[in-house]
């Protein structure tokens, strides 16, 4: 109890606000403009590294934990909505158009960000308001991958089945907006087909029931209605989501994927009011529950889990001319199910934010935020400051101690060491006791930013890591040679310890806005294991070291726009699958002829170019979008067992009424 | 040289959006075509193309011109090994060309589309043989990526508003194993002044 009311007592004598560290996007930037499905926004974020086995489900690493820890929160309008399923998402579950982004914020910090507690940083995408009137939007998209097997070929030898469909996507949205009040409804279908021939034979492996081969595609279905009440002084909005994925998910205790329905419905009432000039209270109660169902499968495999959460939030904001605090609490009531496991858990969250600025050139802030569950506490502190120390330079620092519940984790772990027996259906023997240690870890952030005039703009950052603990969930797979099954991968014993090291990466960055019709930027960045154990530095090898992007963005006229999106990446490397390396695979026994590939436990390095051209119609109200994806068509592969990104197209339309 | 090349290149883009704004989306062309196979390949000794009916429209954009259409190709096997392995095909696509012009009447234009060849099998193949434990039935329908590279020349008549033009392309669907086609055709066109709810439309 003492200890609790330090903590509280900390938090408001030592709170923060990190204005530093969250950057945005606007509309009418690059990054939007090549954005179609809301899985290109991975492209809008340039610092966080990406790795998919199909290219729809993606893990994240936003640098503090890697592709297994828990993953950046992603906000719609400042609500936050969890896609993550094991820390696998897909967020085309977002029932959103990217044309309705008007801004992405972005930070790789945690923190706590709008009543919600963003474990590994977060993404916010920012929608425009509704037109007054009624309003209604529609688009479509579709693509291919070219080199997928098309339905016929002209040598009997060459007979190959229809597989290669990306799309289409559906999606509608309509709006209402009088003076004060709004609503809005949107609905989407996206269905995708895997299509590589390394991942596609271990899925359609699962498809052939009872004599009758079954689609191996995945379908994505969602909605939202939201209705919101704006005065001047106080606004109020409720909000309704649901979405649900047919998907095959990639359980990496397993060591490959496993037929699934993930599902996710929210609802949520937030509102704020302005009591003066200098302090507003906000709120929020947000209901959600997420799902991970049986898909129809030859193995009967089922996680069947589910989670069911109410989180009640309240803040306080003060804000004068040189000084902005806030402090507020979360209280979350969590139930969790799923075979064998009941569990039932209450979380605390308590935190304050402060941000002095001392004049126009200098700026101090800090926050503090303690969790707390019933056996375990966490508590996360980051100090930093602005100096503009010339008419050019400027400087920015960050000192940040972070621990992670256990609970917050977000990986199955967890729910295994409290009873859930997805181990025991799929025969996955493990090395138990599990780590009980909570993530704890160091971070110091350097950030130089210099005028070089003539509009070019250069960054240049630092960051260095220190894990003092840092979960590893690790399965070294063993190689099934009945190449006809289509598994390939068998577990073995999975462990889950607590790994130490040190981590250092660097980026520089300069940005050049040569006229408003033209410009560019250019993006390079380093990160390296300086120091760890064994485990540490192979899992450090998922990532990859190096990394270049150019981005050119070019509007010859007001109703055209072209844009290019250029990225390196470095080799990476999985040792989970070390004894897969040079084995053979094979395409799926109905696809004729047999197709034979070789598995490898590095990636190579790649250059990935996207070309984008957009033309607008009927003063913007009809836009046609064409863009071309890996236009070199190397080999473009995020993770070693995942698929070879092709040259794909893409095309769009939408219509604005 | 690399250099001055591409200097001239970006005056001359920069001529072009200067030069023809005004003219942007003035004018447009109806196009009526019928396309046959020119060159013999793999493909074309496998699947017989009938002729094939085409319906397009070109607008004069800043530079050049900006054109969408469809062509429909029906292909028939003609190596018994596909028996069932007639289809139909849709190209529908966007594309730019830019005309010179060789006389008062006579344009020569290179341009370049892109889109999709929908295909519409008679059939939908299986595998293996019907009727076989774990049959499985392929989708008859088939979409594809396909660009065409192409040359028109156009004869105008008097008034400029008919002229009749025949057109050599290069057409490529990027399938596993990509389906390569040539094809001439000739065809006529209607040309008019944009109708100003249509001149809205595209601006």
């Amino acid at each position: 109890m003492i200890r609790l009311l330090f903590l509280v007592l900390l938090i408001f004598l030592c709170s923060i606000q990190a204005k530093g560290q969250n950057f945005h996007v606007d509309n009418d930037s690059l990054e939007t403009t090549i954005l179609i499905n809301p899985n290109d926004l991975l492209h809008s974020v340039s610092d966080w590294d990406i790795a998919t086995t199909d290219g729809f489900t993606y893990r994240l690493n936003s640098g503090l934990y890697g592709f297994y820890g828990p993953q950046p929160t992603v906000y719609l309008d400042n609500i936050p909505i969890d896609l993550s399923f094991f820390n696998w998402q897909n967020l085309n579950m977002l029932p959103v158009s990217m044309d309705h982004i008007s801004e992405i914020t972005f930070s790789s910090k945690p923190q706590v960000r709008h009543h919600n507690l963003a474990r590994a940083g977060y993404l916010n995408l920012n929608t425009t308001k509704p037109d007054t009137g009624f309003n209604a939007y529609g688009s479509f998209a579709v693509g291919n991958q070219s080199e997928d097997p098309g339905p016929w070929s002209y040598d009997s030898s060459k007979v190959t089945p229809n597989i290669d469909r990306r799309g289409p996507h559906y999606f509608s949205h309509f709006s209402y907006r009088s003076s004060d009040w709004y609503t809005k409804v949107s609905f989407s279908l996206r269905q995708h087909q895997p299509t590589n021939l390394n991942n596609h034979h271990r899925l359609g492996s699962y498809s052939l029931v009872d004599g009758t081969w079954h689609a191996v595609k995945t379908t994505i279905n969602n909605g939202l209605v939201e209705v919101g009440y704006e005065q001047d002084k106080w606004e109020i909005k409720s909000r309704v989501l649901y979405s649900e994925n047919e998907e095959y998910l990639f359980y990496q205790p397993f060591g490959r994927e496993i037929p699934a329905t993930t599902g996710y419905r929210q609802w949520v009432l937030d509102g704020s009011t302005q009591l003066s000039g200098t302090w507003t209270i906000q709120g929020q109660y947000l209901f959600d529950e997420k799902k991970i169902d049986y898909r129809l499968n030859n193995k009967e495999y089922n996680f069947d889990w589910s989670q069911l959460n109410h989180r009640f939030s309240a803040a306080a904001l003060y804000n004068n001319n040189n000084i902005e605090l806030k402090t507020g609490g979360i209280l979350q009531e969590s139930t969790t199910e799923g075979l064998q496991l009941d569990n039932q858990q209450y979380i605390t969250t308590l935190y304050g934010e402060a941000d002095l600025r001392l004049n126009l050139n200098h700026n101090f802030y800090s926050k503090l935020n303690g969790d707390f569950a019933t056996n375990q506490s966490a508590i996360s502190f980051l100090t930093g400051s602005n100096h503009q120390l010339s008419d050019i330079w400027q400087i920015s620092t960050d000192l940040d101690y972070n621990e992670l519940l256990s609970f917050r984790q977000q990986n199955s772990t967890y729910w295994i060491d409290r009873g859930y027996d997805i181990f025991s259906q799929l025969d996955i023997p493990s090395q138990t006791p599990f780590s009980s240690e909570k993530n704890r870890s160091f971070q110091a952030d350097i950030t130089n930013k210099v005028d070089l005039g003539s509009q070019i703009l250069l960054t240049i950052g630092g960051k260095f890591i220190h894990h003092y603990n840092l979960n590893i969930p690790w399965q070294e797979v063993a190689h099934d040679d009945r190449m006809a099954t289509g598994i390939y991968t068998q577990p073995q014993h999975f462990e889950f310890t607590s790994e130490k090291g040190l981590r250092i990466g660097f980026d520089i960055k300069l940005d050049h806005k040569v006229n408003n019709l033209l410009s560019h930027n250019l993006k390079l960045r380093t990160q390296h294991t300086l120091d760890g154990s064994s485990r540490y530095g192979s899992y450090w090898q998922q990532v990859s070291n190096n990394n270049i992007e150019y981005k050119l963005r070019l509007q010859p006229v007001s109703d055209l726009r072209f844009s290019i999106l250029g990225s390196y990446q470095s080799p990476t490397k999985w040792i989970e699958y070390k004894n897969l390396e040079d084995k053979q695979y094979r395409s799926l026994q109905p696809q004729y002829p047999i197709l034979y590939g070789t598995f490898h436990t590095e990636t190579p390095s790649f250059f990935n170019l996207h070309l984008t051209a957009q033309k607008d119609f009927w003063d913007k109200r009809f836009v046609t979008t064409f863009s071309i994806r890996n236009l070199l068509n190397t080999e473009v592969r995020y993770h070693t067992l995942g698929l070879d990104k092709a040259l794909q197209f893409i095309i769009k339309a939408s219509l604005t009424l | 040289m690399k250099k001055s090349l591409l200097f001239i290149f970006v005056l001359w883009i920069g001529y072009g959006f200067s030069a023809h704004a005004q003219d942007t989306y003035d004018r447009i062309s109806i196009d009526g075509s019928s396309a046959l196979p020119v060159v013999d390949n793999n493909f074309t000794h496998n699947w017989k193309i009938s002729p094939t009916a085409h319906f397009g429209l070109r607008v004069n954009y800043h530079m050049g011109s900006i054109q969408t259409g469809i062509r429909y190709s029906r292909y028939s096997a003609e190596n018994p090994v596909y028996d069932d392995g007639s289809f139909d095909s849709y190209f529908i696509y966007v594309g730019w060309e830019y005309p010179f012009s060789l006389t008062d009447r006579l344009s020569f234009a290179p341009g370049l589309r892109f889109g999709n060849n929908y295909m519409a099998f008679d059939n939908p193949a299986t595998y293996p043989a019907a009727g076989v434990w774990g049959e499985y039935v392929f989708d008859p329908h088939e979409s594809e990526f396909a660009y065409e590279l192409f040359g028109r020349l156009e004869y105008s008549f008097r008034k400029g508003r008919w002229s009749l033009h025949s057109n050599f392309s290069y057409n490529r669907t990027l399938t596993y194993h990509p389906m390569p086609v040539s094809m001439f055709s000739f065809g006529i066109s209607r040309t008019f002044a944009t109708p100003s709810w249509l001149k809205s439309f595209f601006q």
